[in-house]
């Protein structure tokens, strides 16, 4: 039987990874956008993080899991999933009309695309927590 | 949608907490349930009739809106 914490150790690594790579973003990021991403990568790997460490501690304490998965948390998902994916499909629409009437640079539009999908996740993540506070 | 998890679930003298580790969800699912805020499947539903030993139509009641 697998290991009932590991869904915490892997959330807790991917967290770790979200905060290198917003590191390396934020410091050698060639622009502000650059910056802004890294930066929010770091914030949203650091709150993945202290979440992770604080279910690990629980557990070693009580030896209790918290249950964090169930189909209210999948309609949940896919309702923000949906969100998050209309944002995108508009923005990213909008994007490629500028793109194609060559209204902004090749450079430019590369940091819009990597702008607007931090908002997209960052909207995906909002509505879930959204949805799950309502039903 | 009307319930009646809670006076169910009262008669066991049963918690929401372990309402929910027996039927498998968060114990949260079971306070939206028990509120008529949330809609189950119909597995879950028959899952939370069986542990109370009754039917589906005994424990949720359907209002035409």
């Amino acid at each position: 039987m697998a290991n009932p914490i590991r869904v915490s150790v892997i959330r807790a690594l991917i967290s770790i990874s979200f905060i290198i790579w917003g590191i390396f973003w934020f410091l050698f990021g060639f622009n502000f956008f650059g910056e802004l991403l890294g930066g929010f990568f770091m914030i949203v790997g650091a709150i993945f993080l202290g979440y992770s460490v604080r279910e690990l501690l629980r557990y070693r304490r009580t030896g209790e899991v918290k249950r964090r998965w169930d189909e209210r948390a999948a309609l949940n998902q896919l309702k923000a999933a949906r969100r998050g994916f209309e944002f995108l499909l508009l923005v990213i629409a909008v994007l490629l009309i500028l793109y194609a009437l060559q209204l902004i640079s090749d450079a430019l539009f590369v940091v819009f695309t990597g702008f607007v999908f931090g908002i997209g996740v960052a909207i995906y993540l909002g509505s879930y927590y959204w949805y799950e506070g309502r039903a | 949608m009307k319930t009646r998890i809670k006076e169910y679930r009262a008669r066991h003298d049963m918690t929401q907490k372990e309402l929910a580790a027996k039927v498998g969800v968060r114990r949260e699912t079971i306070v939206f349930l028990e509120k008529g805020k949330y809609n189950p499947s119909l597995e879950l539903a028959y899952r939370i009739a069986k542990v109370f030993d009754t039917t589906i139509e005994e424990l949720f009641i359907f209002e035409e809106e």
